[in-house]
């Protein structure tokens, strides 16, 4: 008999997907190689960023829709974004837009949760985030986790359980020495200290001796104990946080904001061999949520958000990692059409835009239409889940692949969505 | 004496569900397969009894096919089948395609029920059966003789007449559950369902759709003109535009329109899916039990229905099986059994809601292993040893030798206390040369304070104290949620510490005012998750019963016997239990069922609780006590007798039913004495056995032949690195200081913090003793080796510090007793002489002894012989 327990049982003997300990161990100690095509990074616009004056500008609408920021011609023919966006307007070739992102949830704590898994949120599933999947699916090389995200993770591993769960990263700082909570060795603590520290666990650890294969738990907290050593101790995965080994010009080129700190941190974990990565950005003074000043805040993030995101798909892109990074941007929902009293913009989730790269991704070109004043997708628009589909797809993950929840019950990891016509 | 023993074990399933024993075989109707084999057979097959577990057993009403949400190429089933009404009704309805109609009255044979799975026409799901086979035979018997539901005047009805009643014929059931039902639930019911009614109105049921709110009626039967709805919904009124998220699609609105055009058909309330006057009354299974030796033996089980009609027939061919571990054994379609490998497991027979477990069992070794030398106890004394060990014969399983002392006083403390061992109890419980010191230690454990605190955390889990669902959003800002958690759990806390009976206790959170007037826990009843009726439902079931009641809130249950009808019914003692009040609100005095094990008569006025919390503690409830013995046993040996410990279901019996069904009625008879339990169990040899198997018993898992190490509890991995490295005189003190304890009051305030998330502490926001998470992880292992939190443990360990200070003011500093210390604090005995020697060999290569001391004790905290309990 395996090693499995009943409800272990139940995920893997009934219907398949769910991974057991057991499984995920028999997977590493066999190290397979993952497909190729396996890494990303979502990059989430936190607070929703107005649609109208990022990607689908309506400059035809009447004045207190359209606001104050005017659409710039890009490299792709016929494609317009805001003028404030003049980096990636140069670069429209690398990246596909897609308008008439549409939902009705425009609460945030919902909306994200939404649009960090592809599923409406539920009162009895709780389903996981992207780069959880992703583990799930691609376990990671030993010196390295396979999933990290920048600033803390919002929903979580769900259902697929905690090992699932990404190492994270605080965001970083520029000009300020970076570190990573439980990987930077901190206090003068130097990598040979901490190997004889090792070396001496290693010989201590010996009431389990000669059972080593006694069950799972025990052989998990072996293979686990070895890993972390070697994600703490290994100069790849040392070098892949270390942001001071990036040459000046490098953080001029993505930007000393937050925003082009964590994409660059972004980029070289995903160098390094880390599978996924989540990018909140987030600043802490104010975000994307403009209830009030919407243009002169956007103003403000916009430009590093450009710089930052311009400069991660020039980076993938000459190291060859473009085209097996799948990278998607977006935030939970759009903001109104009309501008309000106090020159903002409230929650719309009727239409939003979003931004993928890297892939399969045929860049320069616009999936989906809003009507006049982008209010409304024109015809049927594109969901969540749709993006979801798309951005799984593009990882090598079939969307349709069931798993089982917490209490034991199939669950098809994005139930309602599908690829993207004409995005691949 | 192995059949006795299967006789009790089936009479568990017996309490729980239908009753398996043996039939005479004469009474017996001979199976539809043998039946509609012959061209002949002109009988009218019954809906409930052979079309829809037919379908089910093809696979039709399955997740992947019809039976999804969405259907599949516009047929919908009902998941698993037990809404018998809908499914008739889509039998009926008019089939999407060009291709004809499901049921082709005039020439049944061209029906497409008939044609698409003998794939005469193409069938997305393949051949499901062959033309001319008895599958196909009985569908067409079925259609031929009228194709009839579940009631005989629900047959189809004449022809659509305008409808003006809204009671629907069956394609008006089928739009409305289709098109209609879920567009309410996804869009409107948040702030028009059953809890909030903004604007007065409710959409939750035809009449309330009619009466309207506010702003006057909703609707106007068969004028989507006139329909309020109807304007909100296409924005068409600035002042009302519904939903106020986001306009509907057209198609949705469409809908919506033809349906108030129909007149809003809206399906009889009264008539719950699953309502049926049929009652399956048991399922018998033969054989009883199969006993294999060798790979690739096989049995064929035979299933026989009996209904309360009267009837008996060989269901075999209906129903569906399952094995649950087909490392042991697997059962394909036809119910024949396949030995695979040793162990023991059940094989499940479903039909209708009917389920029937039978077990399986391949000895690990033969009797003549034990003359090999590995016997233990002789003759066990103990009754738990004496059940668990007729198991073990019954396998060949030999048990594993009891753990040392060292051992056993690690592990019962950690079990019975979340707390590790002080350093002093250890020197002293080893020195101890009495016999009855293990009993004495018990005895002492359960006085103590940790073990309520403990005990409190693991019934705050169950019950579902979380301090963000406590309270409002507004409250939450205010803290006020960790403020009522600490209340929740300082409440239990009391009643635990001075051993209250668990059925008082629970009393006193059933049936608590929930203003608080009186000396109850009302936090349970007050929790903002509990939204609608059905929240408290499965909460009550989950809490006390060890039920997961979630899924036949849609659809039949799939592993279990409930039906929505039985969930709804069960629902409705608590729609009149709500934060502020708590009084029946039922029309008229009526009996509501309790799933199936009672019946309560309740009077308008009644507080529905009162008639609850008596059947609980009714000594012939079936899951009450026996729960909580079980999850309690659960905390000592990390499985449940029944695992997943909050999975009672007919389809996932106890490992040890005998043992199950003693603990339960000696926990009752004991009035409910949680120490009673908690001495019972961890005074027997079972409990006391070592780790380390022997050659029989290394696959072992869920018979308790042998201990299994598992990872420290989250709270307990805390509270032990602050312990291992405390001061000396601040030792008891971080010990006891329930308010600093990550198992005692800090247990709320912690819940969500980095640590716990990373060792799988619950967040109590789902009913599912799942949410505790004891598997290790790679994040852990970070956490143990470098986090901040375990580097500051040992940098400002005051023991260290100690050391440090000692060595600065050149004190002599006893190098070997420090060496034993750090072996005690972290993992309660003395260090090896290998061990010993290598510490030394460390200390002399450090520049300090505290500085080896430090190393020594992070390392010893990184051990697995720390980080499980063995």
């Amino acid at each position: 008999m395996r090693n499995v327990t009943r409800r272990q049982f139940l995920q893997v003997g009934s219907l398949g997907s769910g991974l057991t300990l057991a499984d995920y161990l028999r997977i590493q100690a066999a190290e397979t190689k993952p497909p190729e095509k396996r890494s990303a990074i979502f990059i989430f616009m936190e607070g929703a960023p107005s649609h109208q004056d990022t990607f689908d500008l309506k400059p035809d609408a009447p004045a207190e829709v359209r606001g104050e920021f005017k659409p710039i011609a890009t490299n792709a023919a016929g494609v317009q974004i805001c003028e404030h966006m003049p980096l990636l307007a140069s670069r429209a070739n690398k990246f596909a837009i897609i308008r008439g992102v549409t939902h009705n949830v425009a609460d945030h704590g919902l909306a994200k949760k939404y649009l960090l898994t592809g599923n409406k949120s539920s009162q009895t599933v709780s389903y996981p985030e992207y780069g959880s999947v992703v583990s799930h699916e691609f376990p990671s090389v030993r010196e390295l986790p396979t999933y990290v995200s920048i600033d803390e993770s919002f929903v979580g591993p769900g259902y697929l359980g905690s090992r699932y769960s990404a190492l994270t990263a605080d965001k970083p700082k520029h000009g300020v020495p970076y570190s990573v909570r439980g990987v930077s060795l901190e206090d003068g603590l130097t990598v040979a200290k901490y190997k004889s520290q090792k070396k001496l666990l290693d010989d201590l650890d010996t009431a389990f001796r000669g059972f080593e294969d006694l069950d799972d738990q025990v052989r998990g907290m072996d293979r686990f104990s070895q890993q972390a050593f070697d994600i703490i101790s290994s100069p790849e995965a040392r070098s892949a946080f270390d942001l001071s080994r990036e040459k000046p010009e490098e953080n001029d080129r993505f930007g000393k904001h937050e925003f082009g700190q964590s994409l660059l941190l972004a980029a070289r974990l995903i160098e390094a061999g880390v599978h996924f990565v989540t990018v909140r950005l987030r600043p802490a003074d104010f975000d994307f949520d403009t209830h009030s000043d919407n243009f002169s805040r956007l103003r403000t993030l916009l430009p590093p958000f450009d710089r930052g995101l311009a400069a991660l798909l020039d980076r993938l892109e000459e190291r060859g990692l473009l085209s097996s990074t799948a990278i998607m941007a977006a935030g939970e929902f759009g903001r109104t059409p009309k501008i309000n009293s106090q020159g903002g913009r409230d929650h719309w989730a009727r239409a939003m835009s979003a931004v993928m790269a890297g892939g399969e991704v045929n860049g320069g070109r616009v999936i989906g239409e809003t009507d006049r004043t982008a209010a409304e997708p024109k015809s049927i628009g594109y969901t969540p889940d749709d993006l979801a589909a798309s951005f799984f797809a593009n990882i090598g993950i079939s969307p349709k692949i069931e798993f089982q929840s917490n209490v034991g019950r199939p669950i098809t990891l994005v139930r309602d969505g599908s690829p993207i016509r004409g995005l691949f | 004496m192995n059949q006795v023993v299967i006789a009790i074990s089936l009479c568990f399933v017996v309490e729980l569900c239908l009753a398996v024993e043996t039939v005479v075989a004469d009474e017996v109707v001979p199976p539809v397969s043998t039946r509609f084999a012959d061209e002949q057979m002109k009988e009218a097959p019954d809906f409930q009894r052979h079309i829809v577990p037919l379908l089910g057993r093809l696979g039709c009403n399955s997740a992947k096919c019809h039976g999804s949400f969405q259907g599949q190429g516009g047929f919908q089933l009902s998941l698993f089948g037990f809404d018998f009404r809908s499914d008739h009704a889509a039998m009926h309805d008019t089939a999407s395609s060009a291709e004809g109609s499901r049921i082709n009255e005039e020439d049944p044979g061209k029906s497409l029920l008939l044609q698409k799975p003998t794939q005469q026409i193409a069938h997305e799901g393949g051949q499901r059966f062959a033309e001319g086979s008895w599958e196909h035979r009985l569908l067409l018997r079925w259609i031929e003789s009228g194709g009839h539901g579940v009631s005989r005047d629900d047959a189809k009805s004449n022809e659509t007449e305008p409808l003006v009643s809204g009671t629907p014929i069956p394609e008006q059931t089928a739009f409305f559950n289709r098109s209609i039902k879920p567009l309410f639930e996804d869009h409107c019911y948040e702030c028009h369902g059953f809890s909030s009614q903004k604007g007065g109105l409710s959409l939750s049921n035809r009449e309330a759709l009619l009466s309207g709110g506010d702003n006057g009626p909703a609707i106007v039967s068969g004028k989507p003109k006139s329909s309020l709805l109807i304007d909100a919904v296409r924005y068409s009124v600035n002042e009302l535009q519904m939903p106020p998220s986001g306009k509907l699609s057209d198609p949705e609105i469409a809908a919506l329109e033809k349906w108030v055009r129909m007149g809003a058909p809206w399906p009889d309330d009264d008539f719950a899916p699953g309502e049926t006057d049929l009652v399956l009354v048991s399922l018998h299974t033969e054989p009883a039990e199969i006993l294999f030796h060798e790979s690739h033996q096989t049995q064929q089980i035979k299933v026989i229905a009996e209904w309360d009609n009267g009837i008996r027939e060989d269901v075999t061919c209906l129903t569906r099986f399952k094995t649950n571990n087909d490392a042991v054994a697997t059962i394909n379609p036809d119910g024949l059994v396949n030995s695979v490998g040793t162990g023991d497991t059940h094989v499940i027979a479903f039909y209708d809601n009917g389920v029937a477990a039978i077990p399986v069992l391949r000895p690990y070794g033969s009797v003549d292993d034990r003359s090999a030398g590995l016997q233990t106890s002789v003759s066990p004394s103990h009754p738990i040893d004496q059940f668990v060990s007729a198991k073990l014969d019954k396998l060949g399983l030999v048990p594993s030798l009891l753990c040392s002392d060292a051992e056993f006083l690690r592990r019962v403390s950690i079990d019975m206390t979340g707390t590790l061992p002080a350093p002093a109890e250890v020197r002293a419980f080893l020195a101890d040369k009495s016999e009855d010191k293990r009993d004495r230690k018990i005895d002492e454990l359960l006085r103590r304070p940790t073990y309520a605190a403990w005990w409190t955390n693991k019934l705050c889990d169950f019950t579902g104290c979380n301090p963000t669902s406590i309270a409002s959003l507004l409250e939450v800002a205010r803290e006020d949620g960790y403020v009522k958690a600490s209340e929740w759990y300082s409440w239990i806390y009391d009643r635990v510490a001075r051993n209250e009976p668990y059925d008082k206790i629970v009393e006193g959170m059933m049936l608590a005012d929930p203003s608080g007037r009186d000396d109850g826990m009302p936090y349970f009843w007050t929790r903002q998750s509990l939204k609608e009726p059905k929240d408290t439902a499965m909460s009550v079931a989950h809490a006390f019963l060890g039920i997961q009641l979630q899924c036949a809130e849609c659809h039949k249950h799939p592993f279990d016997q409930w039906t929505q009808a039985d969930f709804s019914e069960f629902a409705q003692f608590f729609d009149s239990v709500t934060r502020t009040k708590r009084t029946s609100s039922v029309g008229d005095a009526q009996e509501l069922r309790l799933l199936r094990s009672h019946v309560v008569k309740m009077k308008p006025g009644d507080d529905p609780r009162r008639p609850i919390m008596q059947w609980l503690r009714d000594p012939e409830n079936p899951w009450f006590a026996r729960a909580l013995v079980n999850r309690v046993w659960a905390g000592y040996f990390n499985v449940g007798i029944v695992d997943p410990p909050d999975q009672f279901t007919p389809a996932n019996p106890p490992s040890n039913p005998q043992l199950l069904d003693w603990l339960t009625r000696g926990f009752i008879e004991s009035g409910y004495d949680m120490k009673w339990l908690h001495r019972q169990i961890a005074t027997c040899e079972t409990y006391q056995r070592s780790w380390k198997p022997n050659e029989t018993n290394r696959q072992d898992q869920r018979n308790f032949s042998r201990a299994i190490p598992r990872r420290i509890p989250a709270e307990v991995v805390y509270d032990a690195l602050k312990q291992a490295t405390a001061a000396s005189d601040r030792h008891d003190a971080v010990r006891t200081n329930l308010q600093r304890r990550a198992s005692g009051h800090l247990s709320m305030r912690m819940a969500g913090t980095h640590a716990m998330k990373v060792f799988g502490k619950p967040d109590r926001s789902i009913n599912c003793d799942c949410e505790r998470v004891n598997e290790p992880t790679l994040l852990q292992a970070i956490f143990t080796q470098n986090d901040p939190l375990l580097r500051m443990r040992i940098a400002d360990s005051g023991w260290i510090i100690e050391i440090e200070d000692a060595e600065l003011e050149g004190k002599p500093v006893d190098q070997k007793a420090l060496i034993d210390e750090v072996w005690i604090r972290t993992v309660g005995r003395f260090p090896t002489s290998t061990q010993r020697q290598r510490a030394d060999q460390h200390l002399a290569g450090s520049d300090t002894i505290a500085e080896g001391i430090a190393d020594l004790m992070w390392a010893m905290l990184n051990t697995k012989e720390f980080l499980l309990n063995h």
